[in-house]
């Protein structure tokens, strides 16, 4: 009896959680501009764009897409931000890296960056900007308490938004490959009947699962 | 009074908190990678003064927190790194561990200076994130020791910062500066020869021509 009430409650919460989870709603695009492809022995790199541009990139989010890329089905390379930085300053600080694939050239025509980057089998710089945002909301809880007893009452929500766009240049060719971009919104709720549960809407691993997936063709199928 | 020293040692421990705990102090890093750059062919001597190497940069406004930042020993990784690397071969004359003759038929001396260090703060400007302003001076002086350049970087860093989180304040001000000492770091690496009065003096010392000579060398060479 006390076993069947268990799992009456285990099958509640998990289809509540996945009607929250579900409540998403994800958009990639893909925009060409050179064909691509990658060896086994060449390297990415995942960089989050500048804070003193204005960009506001999650170190979480360019971790969980550095480890998405690194595993699962034709694994890659992947240098870490903060390595890559160190190993190639000064060029990728924020007052000196490249804004765009243009610059390229000017900076491969430094000997030593140039050099070390063959050395080390750096192909593609995947550029990431955008950020993940809570949008407008509503409702309430109220909670009170008592001589032995409390609860709380009530039900609040609120819209999130996970929206980046990852710029690829191939290092080898000097240009600009292209951009991959994916835009999750989700709505997260807290009913409150006695106790409140939180339904967080998971919108930012969702956009760093799909990136890191579209980014994956797009370098090694080449042309999609 | 058998019980006066423990009674004082309580009251320190007690202004002790008292201080610390409206005071942040920021660790700052002494980490700092060399720059990947063509090295100048000079033998420089830097010379650190002991302003320098002991910077700390204090403000207390009265009934607001205080903030403590202690620049000393980055500052000497910070430049001694970069200078490392920016020359071919680097002498640091303060040093202990330094062999006199190391010292001497030195091209160039450089001394670098804090000029000035300034911050905003989150809960003063109703933003998310810490600011921070360094303005550096290196002095170059030639093998004579006479002034070749005065020549002022200014750097900046950012860095963000919960408001609701105070415990992490000071670190998030560390992490601004650090983020200004490497943007110095990498404006002097990069733009050194490009200061007028240094690139004259590299002229006609012949610098570039010799770096230029070898650099086609090691073109034809490969």
């Amino acid at each position: 009896m006390k076993l069947t009430r268990i799992c009456a409650y285990g099958l509640l919460w998990s289809v509540i959680t996945s009607l929250a989870g579900g409540c998403m709603t994800a958009r990639i695009e893909q925009h060409r501009e050179a064909r691509t492809g990658i060896s086994d022995d060449e390297a990415i790199v995942i960089l989050a764009r500048s804070l003193h541009n204005g960009n506001d990139t999650e170190t979480k989010f360019i971790d969980c897409v550095d480890n998405q890329l690194g595993k699962g089905a034709n694994p890659l390379t992947v240098i870490p931000d903060e390595v890559f930085r160190d190993s190639y300053y000064p060029w990728f600080e924020p007052r000196t890296a490249p804004t765009g694939p243009a610059d390229l050239p000017r900076l491969l025509a430094e000997p030593a960056l140039a050099a070390k980057l063959a050395e080390n089998r750096v192909r593609y710089l995947i550029w990431i900007e955008g950020s993940t945002e809570a949008l407008e909301g509503g409702g309430s809880i109220s909670c009170a308490a008592g001589a032995g007893a409390g609860g709380c009452f009530g039900l609040m929500w609120w819209e999130k938004d996970s929206d980046y766009e990852a710029s690829i240049w191939d290092v080898k060719r000097a240009l600009g490959s292209g951009t991959v971009s994916t835009d999750v919104n989700g709505m997260s709720v807290v009913p409150a009947v006695v106790v409140p549960i939180p339904l967080i809407a998971p919108t930012q691993g969702k956009a760093c699962r799909r990136l890191a997936e579209q980014l994956k063709t797009f370098l090694v199928e080449g042309v999609t | 009074m058998p019980g006066e020293p423990s009674i004082r040692r309580a009251a320190v421990w007690v202004t002790w908190l008292a201080l610390t705990a409206c005071t942040a102090t920021a660790p700052i890093t002494s980490e700092f990678p060399k720059p990947v750059v063509e090295p100048i062919p000079l033998r420089v001597g830097i010379r650190y003064t002991d302003e320098f190497k002991n910077y700390v940069f204090r403000q207390k406004i009265r009934g607001e927190q205080g903030w403590v930042v202690m620049m000393g020993s980055a500052n000497v990784a910070m430049f001694g790194q970069v200078l490392d690397g920016m020359f071919e071969d680097s002498v640091d004359l303060d040093n202990p561990e330094t062999r006199p003759r190391d010292k001497r038929n030195l091209d160039a001396y450089i001394e670098p200076e804090v000029e000035s260090f300034e911050f905003a703060a989150p809960m003063e400007w109703d933003t998310d994130v810490f600011t921070v302003w360094i303005t550096y001076r290196l002095n170059l002086y030639d093998s004579e020791s006479r002034l070749v350049a005065s020549w002022p970087v200014r750097a900046y860093g950012q860095s963000r910062h919960n408001v609701y989180n105070f415990l992490s304040a000071d670190k998030a001000l560390a992490e601004a500066t650090t983020v200004a000492m490497r943007d110095a770091g990498a404006y002097v690496a990069i733009y050194f020869e490009d200061e007028p009065r240094i690139r004259e003096w590299l002229r006609e010392e012949g610098t570039l021509q010799k770096r230029d000579r070898r650099s086609a060398r090691g073109l034809r060479n490969k």
